[in-house]
């Protein structure tokens, strides 16, 4: 199986999308539809205001995953408590299931530093980000089940258990990946 | 005369899900329209106003209306209701939007 990872493009929007849905036994659900139209739009702006905002990788030419990332202090009520701080967040990461198990998350992972790493983002005034976070989704999207999963994965990925970065939830489990110490 | 009625719909735009969960996953269709879908169309067929923020454009919006949202979860919503400007519970306003025109 041959796995390439490319930068998300006005070009690709519809390969991320439809891999985040496209398991869903809710795919046809008109609302999630309309969600996907809504996140279209949204992408095209963010691509213009931030760069590619996601990864997607490819295995033998068909997405099969991606990472989605923005700069962490765009968001609501993080911008008040992150507004000194060049953090990217890891919205989401996401294999299809069946391509799950071969380390293609490991590479979207592998790939968003390494970009992170030398890229200038215009949002913290053309410098680079420090430090990658993500909430872990046992706790912030109410799946403990996947709690465990997460923190192998994202440990073994080289982030660290970061238990006093800003959390406005108190629900804990934020994970982070410094960029520059 | 039926109260005016308003939906915001408060939502993450990077997530599709967070939008399906805005809408209950969706509230209308599991309670009122039972249709699989077409909310709006049917809360604009009924005279409802409905308002949609994205919450990564609308950052001052939600941190003054919808606070509880959690920015780490990309499945985050929230939802607010109003009958003629006041913002009421949604059971109150489901009790408004499903009475007869003769109830008022």
């Amino acid at each position: 199986m041959k796995v390439e990872i490319r930068d998300l493009g006005t070009e690709n929007i519809d390969d991320l999308i439809s891999v985040c849905v496209s398991q869903s036994r809710l795919r046809q659900a008109k609302t999630l539809a309309e969600g996907n139209l809504r996140k279209k739009m949204w992408i095209e702006k963010a691509l213009e205001v931030f760069g590619s905002c996601a990864k997607i990788a490819y295995a033998d030419d068909k997405p099969a995953g991606f990472v989605e990332f923005y700069p962490a202090p765009m968001f609501p009520i993080l911008r008040n408590m992150l507004k000194d701080r060049k953090a990217v967040l890891i919205m989401c990461v996401f294999v299809r299931t069946d391509y799950q198990g071969r380390g293609i998350g490991s590479n979207l992972l592998r790939a968003l530093i390494e970009d992170l790493k030398q890229r200038a983002i215009i949002y913290f005034g053309n410098e680079r980000a420090n430090e990658i976070a993500i909430g872990s989704w046992g706790s912030h999207t109410g799946f403990p089940e996947a709690l465990p999963r997460f923190r192998r994965f994202f440990l073994k990925n080289g982030f660290v258990e970061a238990p006093d970065f800003p959390d406005p939830t108190g629900k804990g489990g934020i994970m982070i990946y410094r960029l520059i110490d | 005369m039926k109260p005016r009625m308003k939906v915001e719909i408060y939502y993450f735009g990077c997530c599709a899900w967070s939008y399906f969960f805005a809408y209950g996953g969706g509230f209308l269709d599991e309670e009122w329209t039972r249709v699989g879908g077409d909310f709006r169309e049917r809360l604009e067929d009924n005279g409802v106003q409905v308002v949609e923020i994205n919450l990564l454009e609308n950052p001052e919006l939600a941190e003054r209306h919808a606070s509880q949202i959690d920015p780490y979860n990309p499945f985050s919503s929230h939802q607010r209701f109003f009958l003629d400007d006041k913002e009421v519970s949604k059971e109150k306003f489901f009790q408004a939007l499903s009475a007869p025109e003769e109830a008022y």
